[in-house]
């Protein structure tokens, strides 16, 4: 304190004649020896950081525990309030792994973009133990996911068929994320996150309308932002599916009770391949044909359609907006300016250089269009395939890909071991 | 233990309690929400009635007590309001989160005594071929409504970008010459330094040839200047422009054209240190200029600053400190629509355009040598062209676009002279330790027509008649050149040297001095001279030729000469 | 159990998978920061209003800081009196700031100090509008991090027409004038 006080009068000491020039009016020698109070500057709270990491791994390990040895539903949900309110409520839900995908992206696309070390473990722990343990990352420890199972009281099923369907959202909207942040328009994911705003206490209304419907919609359907949603569970999704230790509905060896059928509300329990071949084996395997072959055309009918998207899409980014809005004034469509043409005009960029930023964007986005369109077409052609594709199975077992290891369906196993 | 265990009793309990919470979130849902909608639409800075006390208090001459009781009032409510608003919204954010958890709590353990029971035997699934063709049909329809809803998008947002890219293309395929003459009523005032275009050519073709200071006869007014400056007076219909500097402060002033009084001064404040600068430049030497409705001045800060005809700020802003051996000397110009400045110094040279009437810039193009002297437009058979001037080269820019029309190396030195234009075609240059040259406009490049390096200026710009070029030196030399063949045609010495630039009115020349003494001569191949009328103290800044007067700026003191 | 073929081509697409990820890391770690935080650049601000608006927290995180390094301590101040005001005391009616969390308080004769009450701040920048146009520009809003929550992506920042948020080093938090100035110098 005193050192610092000490600076600031050895600097107006020294430099009054240079900088004194630079303000309308000089700083006033006080004859009552008056000295003044410093600025306040408290630090942000570092304390946490470390901890975040320890207890994130720590859970996870603990919910690995839980689902695969101990296999108590109890158990994991008391975890999953545990990750609620540490994670959500006192950490107040950021960073999360949801929203770490991004900075990931950024990281990529932008090498000056630094990434954080808690971002780097937030990101890479859940993927790491999905490859291992499947997702209990989704049972026990995502803040966004615990809140969704809290709520989760009367949940129906949803149609195997429609949440096949559905799931090729997360797709879309991992694709427009990762577009979205390299090209710089802002992480959207954040941007929409549902929770965010509950876990601190305040947000835009709008962000607190859609999270207060997602968890209306979650009382009668299960984890709606997880299952439709999640672009993360996207990743989960595909490391999980190579899973060496996934949680099994019974402990041993199935007896075909067919009493866990209906237990879990996420669709995620495929059954047993029944004895006789549903279908004449050759028109499968037509069909089968038809469906890869039809997957490039698939594919190139994004390309289109996302070529066509540069213009919407281009609308994500600010500047963008900006020029827009710039050439929209110009034009006469808007009776006023608003704060952010305000804000431009008073800097010194000429109009051109705004629009050359823009339109250069705009290519941007209409490359990122194409692609995201090919991933989109690549997703659905793999989803029909993968639909059509009969893999034998003996057992009930959970889908090693959507299953969230929530252990819901093992106390329907009666055999223990 | 068996977990299907029946306990109805507290099971209801845990049901209806709840319920209970349910409702209670639900209505405090509700109410967190109609608050929020209220206390968006409240603005109780900007209400009405208060906004109508302020006034009220501002307008009147005495303190309004009652006015002010009632601001006082108001503003204790809408304090109070606003921070009892807050305590409300935490308490009831909180209130929310207490009833979510208490209802669903409830509900989990109800469901503990009423545990949903596994279904016994298999539910009617449907069977695996049916399943996928479900699910190929749903994926379809999804695929065909993303398509739908990507089209859509796709036609729906229009670019407005796009519409203003496309119009400026066309606009520059229809009018490849956007100007091709500068606005009249500029050619009929004194709009920068050296006149319209600034090539020392007056459009109006009489002036006085016989006055006298010291008797003051042929004398219509002398009035006395606030602040020194090197810069020359400006003229609009009846107001004459000036700006001057010191270490104290950077002033506009105005003067009325009829009678010399003072009609108003402006300070131009800074925000920057002040530079060094030698003292035959000063801190202001560069000449204002005005584009018909406001007018511009810029110092050796970098301030540059607009003001309307009554002394209004317009808007101001600064270029970056200027670094330069000398301070910033060169002049601005406008076009009518927008200003020109020469910004070539040590560390950044470039010239840009900007908005008469918002000071945003138009076009930036950078350049490579520093410069001294000033901008002039000249009316070329293809359009009004800019011509800068910098310490190598000449070069032209289109004032529309700022694109670089053509540069030609032809000078050397600490050029400060600005270029000469004859109006047909033949640019004229001269610096002093380099050489005068002729430039024939052509299409491209234009072509050296002649050079010529005996007598060659310092400060003064040399002058341009159809056929003749003249050049006045800083030793006091004046010499005619043939424009054609730059052939000597006469030459004459007088005792002082020039700073001021030459004036063509008419068929006369007028040049002035160092020691004030202005030289009346014709514009003919053989020296014929006219009168030499002596001003008293020195004048180093060029006169402004307007309706038949002349307005001189002396060290001291600014004449009008003429009736 | 699974044949063993599978059992190898799994572990394979597995090791492949853990490569990936790792890759994804390392690559996207080529700048490992410490930590980044988010701030106002002072010189940036056009003190728009919406730092006390969009912030995710009521009030917001922003706070207006005061360097009375480089304060005039004028008698009459731009950032605390209105443009308009008849007299210069604590009348509601002289007041720029809409909470009152400017106090004015006598040093000597023509000086006073101002001192922001962070309490009550809101952020909204009037009063670093004053002073900016009518005084040394002391003032300027700040993102106070014993507040902040430092989003992923700053709610304000997204919505900050003149781009002056950014993410500095959470080693050192603030862009202060005073700071500044002596960096300058």
């Amino acid at each position: 304190m005193k050192r610092y006080v000490l600076h600031v009068f050895a600097y107006v000491f020294l430099f009054c004649g240079a900088t004194f020039a630079e303000f309308r009016f000089p700083m006033p020698e006080f004859a009552t020896g008056y000295e003044h109070p410093a600025v306040h500057t408290p630090g942000p709270s570092n304390v946490m950081v470390g901890w975040d990491i320890v207890v994130l791994l720590a859970t996870l390990s603990l919910a690995a525990f839980l689902v695969l040895k101990r296999r108590k539903r109890r158990e994991i949900f008391l975890l999953t309030l545990f990750s609620l309110v540490y994670f959500g409520f006192w950490r107040n839900g950021c960073v999360c792994s949801v929203g770490s995908v991004q900075n990931i992206m950024a990281g990529l696309c932008d090498p000056g973009h630094g990434v954080p070390l808690t971002v780097l473990v937030f990101f890479a722990a859940p993927l790491i133990f999905a490859l291992f343990f499947g997702r209990v990352f989704c049972a026990a420890v995502c803040p966004l996911g615990a809140i969704q199972e809290a709520v989760a009281i009367k949940p129906g099923n949803v149609p195997l068929a429609v949440e096949k369907v559905l799931s090729i959202f997360p797709y879309i909207y991992l694709g427009l994320a990762m577009l979205s942040v390299a090209m710089g328009a802002g992480f959207i994911i954040c941007q929409y996150d549902p929770f965010v705003g509950f876990f601190r206490m305040g947000a835009s209304f709008s962000m607190l309308i859609f999270g207060g419907l997602m968890l209306v919609l979650g009382i009668f359907v299960a984890r709606p932002y997880c299952r439709f949603l999640c672009p993360y569970g996207v990743l989960l999704n595909w490391c999980s599916k190579l899973s060496r230790h996934h949680a099994t509905i019974t402990p041993t060896d199935c007896i075909q009770c067919e009493l866990c059928t209906d237990s879990c509300p996420y669709n995620a329990i495929n059954e047993p391949t029944p004895e006789k071949a549903p279908e004449d084996r050759g028109k499968g395997a037509w069909r089968l044909g038809i469906l890869i072959l039809l997957v490039p055309f698939i594919v190139l009918l994004g390309v289109g359609v996302g070529s066509l998207l540069k213009e919407p899409l281009s609308r994500m980014h600010p500047t963008v907006r900006l020029a827009e809005r710039i050439a929209g004034e110009e034009l006469g469509r808007y009776a006023e300016t608003n704060i952010e043409s305000e804000a431009f005009r008073a800097s010194d960029t000429p109009d051109e250089a705004l629009y050359a930023e823009a339109i250069e964007l705009k290519a941007g986005f209409g490359r990122g269009g194409k692609w995201l369109g090919a991933f989109i077409g690549l997703v659905m052609g793999c989803k029909l395939i993968a639909v059509s594709i009969l893999r034998k199975r003996t057992d009930y077992e959970p889908d090693h890909g959507t299953c969230y290891s929530c252990g819901r369906c093992f106390k329907y196993c009666p055999v223990k071991e | 233990m068996n977990e299907f265990k029946q306990r109805p009793i507290p099971g209801l309990i845990a049901q209806s309690v709840a319920g209970v919470a349910a409702l209670f979130s639900l209505i405090l849902c509700i109410l967190l929400s109609a608050d929020f909608v209220r206390i968006q639409k409240m603005d109780p800075l900007n209400d009405p009635h208060l906004l109508e006390l302020r006034e009220q208090l501002a307008n009147s001459t005495d303190s309004d007590e009652a006015a002010v009781e009632q601001i006082r009032t108001f503003d204790l409510y809408a304090r109070r309001a606003f921070f009892s608003n807050q305590e409300q919204r935490r308490t009831g954010g909180l209130l929310l989160l207490g009833g979510a958890v208490v209802c669903f709590v409830a509900f989990k353990f109800s469901k503990l005594w009423k545990p949903k029971l596994p279904a016994i035997g298999k539910s009617e699934t449907p069977d695996h071929g049916e399943l996928n063709a479900l699910f190929r049909q749903l994926m379809a329809g999804t695929g065909v409504l993303l398509v739908v809803l990507s089209l859509f998008l796709a036609f729906s947002v229009q670019s407005d970008l796009a519409t203003v890219l496309s119009r400026q293309d066309e606009g520059d395929v229809e009018v490849v010459p956007q100007a091709s003459s500068l606005p009249p009523a500029m050619k009929a005032n004194w709009p920068s330094l050296r006149g319209p275009g600034g090539i020392g050519v007056t459009h109006g073709s009489i002036a006085p040839t016989r006055w006298d200071v010291e008797t003051g006869e042929g004398v219509l007014w002398e009035t006395e200047l606030p602040v020194h400056g090197f810069n020359s007076p400006i003229v609009w219909g009846n107001r004459i422009f000036m700006s001057g500097a010191d270490e104290e402060g950077q002033e506009v002033f105005c003067f009325d054209a009829d009678t010399g009084k003072p009609l108003w001064t402006q300070t131009v404040k800074t925000s920057v240190e002040l530079p060094e600068v030698s003292e035959d430049t000063g801190f202001a030497a560069p000449t204002m200029a005005t584009d018909g409705t406001r007018v511009f001045a810029i110092f050796a800060t970098g301030d540059l600053a607009a003001f309307d005809f009554e002394g209004k700020p317009v808007w101001q802003k600064n270029l970056g400190l200027p670094k330069n051996p000398y301070g910033m000397g060169s002049s601005l110009i406008s076009d009518g629509t927008r200003l020109f400045v020469q910004y070539d110094h040590e560390d950044l040279q470039k010239v840009v355009a900007l908005d008469a009437a918002t000071g945003r810039p138009v076009w930036e193009t950078p350049r490579k040598h520093i410069s001294w002297s000033s901008p002039a437009l000249i009316e070329t058979e293809t359009g009004v062209q800019l011509l800068l001037n910098d310490e190598e080269n000449v070069t032209a820019y289109d004032p529309v676009s700022g694109k670089q029309l053509w540069t030609l190396e032809c000078l050397g030195g600490e050029v400060a002279p600005s270029p000469a234009y004859n109006g047909n075609g033949i640019v004229f240059v001269a610096n002093e330790y380099a050489q005068a040259s002729a430039l024939k406009l052509t299409e491209g490049s234009p072509e050296i027509l002649w050079q010529y390096d005996e007598y060659l200026p310092e400060i003064s710009s040399p002058l341009a008649t159809e056929n003749l070029f003249f050049i006045t030196t800083s030793a006091g030399d004046v010499v005619c050149l043939d424009a054609a063949t730059g052939e000597v045609k006469w030459e004459q010495e007088f005792d002082d040297g020039f700073n001021s630039s030459p004036i063509l009115v008419g068929t006369r020349i007028y040049s002035i001095d160092l020691e004030g003494v202005v030289h009346i001569f014709e514009a003919a191949a053989e020296y014929k001279p006219i009168a030499s009328i002596e001003m008293g103290e020195p004048v180093y800044a060029t006169p402004a030729f307007v309706n038949g007067r002349i307005y001189i700026r002396g060290d001291e003191n600014l004449y009008c000469i003429g009736k | 159990m699974k044949p063993k073929g599978k059992r190898d081509r799994r572990d394979f697409v597995r090791g492949a998978a853990a490569v990936l990820i790792g890759g994804a890391v390392l690559s996207a770690t080529r700048s490992r920061s410490p930590r980044w935080v988010w701030q106002i650049d002072p010189e940036k601000c056009t003190q728009c209003g919406r730092c006390a608006t969009h912030c995710v927290l009521a009030p917001s995180a922003v706070k207006c800081f005061h360097s009375y390094s480089i304060c005039g301590y004028c008698d009459l101040c731009g950032g605390y009196l209105r443009p308009d005001a008849k007299s210069r005391n604590t009348g509601a009616e002289n007041q720029l700031c809409p909470t009152a969390a400017i106090k004015r308080t006598y040093i000597e004769d023509p000086y006073f100090q101002y001192t922001i009450d962070e309490d009550l701040c809101i952020g909204c920048g009037i009063c670093v509008e004053g002073c900016d146009v009518f005084g040394n520009g002391s003032m300027y809003l700040q993102v106070k991090h014993n507040l902040c929550v430092n989003c992923n992506e700053c709610a304000i920042a997204r919505a900050c027409p003149s781009d002056a948020f950014e993410r500095v080093p959470a080693s050192e938090p603030y862009l202060l004038k005073s700071d500044r100035e002596r960096r300058v110098s």
